[in-house]
């Protein structure tokens, strides 16, 4: 479990006020936990997963690739499943989670953030949560409208 | 934290040629007049080749006002104009456009530029015109009046696919390529998503290879990597001896224009064949590891001169 991003951060400058301070943890083991099996990941093990983190209320649920959407690849491996297959799993067992996709530009790209945002959000849930990897394309990270880490 | 040095480009010293000047004719035949769409890095770069060409000559550059590139050009003594493709369109008598701007500006005055019968070149990752590699398909541009240059990694790449699969069967290729940072502006870097699906396009289209997969990497190391490019194709009945000397000959080719294109590795392994090569940038003005600009903006003339010697056979 990693912590992803940090929101309401201060103004630099400013005095440090904890109460401005949102932290929300992003569960990557489904995402960048990939690497450690090769992107083996089946659906009966992203489904369960999902499910026991949707029920610990983690706040974002991370899938796919290991390297994120599109790279699924000979160069760093090839997924058993293909995206959408991954999404549309780990989606229908989030009820209170958000779920989250991950691009790196060169590896992955804007159509493959359009298709994840058009297999819908989860049911219920917080929503999708997009995140864009790098800050040396943060031209095409605005331009799709994406969070920039 | 990436941190992005801005590549120089600091072009020498040699005489352009334009405002009436004509160079000596050559056996090559009339002198094509040429204009360049956008005063960026390869924009300057294709100045700079133009003013060496024995067969083309660079009448106007047009990019946006206020721009370092636009007045660098001026100091080279190019007529300018801050008017963009709309001024090209306006000039009369331009034989070839060169357009080294960004991939989605301005389809209706493209359209302008084509209509008025001279060559558009297209060297943003457009996949607009018809996509060619001097060494596969150059001939096109006797026939078409709008041709794209794919990307700096397709010129790179399709030589050496076109020429695997030739001698093997082929079913999925991969490409990989990796550009300094430094050698990378920020007109590339929005054409991102054009240039991976452009640069696929021309894989399928050119070669024999049914499935294409692109993927770029950017390194901020330094000293900054020479631009590289590394090709894993999969396929059935391999014959390597014959492979291996095709891949040479097409580098040979590549290297009448681009003189440092080299292929460092050919591997052959069960059903994968993987190639890799490198392109050192070898214009006095350009870094060496920037061979991603120099592949484009060779191969560009390349096509600007075979386009100049078609004309002058008619």
């Amino acid at each position: 479990m990693s912590v992803g991003s940090v929101l309401g951060v201060p103004r630099p400058g400013s005095p440090i006020d904890d109460s401005a301070l949102r932290v929300v943890v992003h569960d990557a083991t489904l995402r960048d936990g990939q690497h450690a099996v090769a992107h083996q990941l089946d659906a009966p093990q992203l489904r369960a997963y999902a499910q026991a983190a949707d029920r610990a209320r983690v706040a974002v649920v991370e899938v796919g690739h290991g390297n994120g959407l599109g790279a699924s690849s000979i160069q760093i491996g090839r997924s058993r499943l293909p995206d959408e297959v991954m999404l549309s799993t780990v989606r229908a067992a989030l009820t209170h989670s958000r779920m989250g996709v991950f691009m790196a530009p060169g590896w992955g790209r804007g159509d493959d953030i359009r298709r994840a945002v058009g297999l819908g959000v989860p049911r219920n849930s917080g929503g999708l949560e997009v995140v864009i990897l790098g800050l040396t394309w943060g031209n095409a990270s605005r331009r799709l409208g994406g969070a920039c880490l | 934290m990436l941190h992005d040095h801005k590549l120089r480009v600091t072009p020498g010293r040699s005489a352009f040629v334009s405002r009436g000047v004509t160079p000596e004719p050559t056996s090559i035949g009339p002198i094509q007049k040429a204009a360049v769409l956008g005063a960026g890095m390869l924009g300057l770069d294709l100045v700079e080749r133009l003013s060496e060409s024995p067969a083309l000559t660079c009448v106007l550059v047009a990019g946006r006002s206020g721009t370092v590139g636009l007045r660098r050009a001026a100091r080279m003594g190019c007529n300018t104009s801050t008017g963009g493709v709309a001024a090209i369109a306006a000039a009369e008598d331009v034989d070839v456009v060169f357009d080294a701007s960004v991939a989605s500006d301005d389809e209706a005055h493209r359209a302008a530029l084509v209509r008025s019968g001279s060559l558009l070149v297209d060297l943003t990752p457009s996949n607009a015109g018809l996509l060619v590699v001097p060494t596969v398909n150059g001939d096109a541009v006797m026939t078409a009046r709008h041709v794209g240059l794919v990307s700096c990694g397709g010129q790179a790449a399709v030589p050496v696919v076109h020429a695997v699969s030739e001698h093997c069967i082929p079913s999925y290729v991969e490409v990989v390529t990796t550009a300094a940072s430094a050698s990378v502006g920020p007109a590339s870097r929005r054409n991102l998503d054009e240039y991976l699906a452009t640069t696929e396009a021309a894989l399928r289209r050119l070669t024999d290879v049914p499935e294409a997969k692109v993927l770029a990497t950017l390194s901020p190391a330094t000293p900054a990597p020479v631009f590289r490019v590394q090709v894993t194709i999969e396929a059935q009945e391999v014959r390597p001896e014959p492979l291996c000397a095709a891949v040479h000959a097409v580098a040979d080719r590549m290297r009448r224009f681009v003189p440092g294109y080299a292929v460092t590795s050919i591997a052959v392994q069960d059903h994968h064949v993987t190639v890799a090569v490198q392109v050192n940038a070898r214009r006095s003005w350009l870094p060496d590891y920037a061979g991603n600009v120099e592949i484009i903006t060779a191969s560009a003339v390349e096509l600007g001169e075979q386009y100049a010697a078609s004309r002058s056979a008619r």
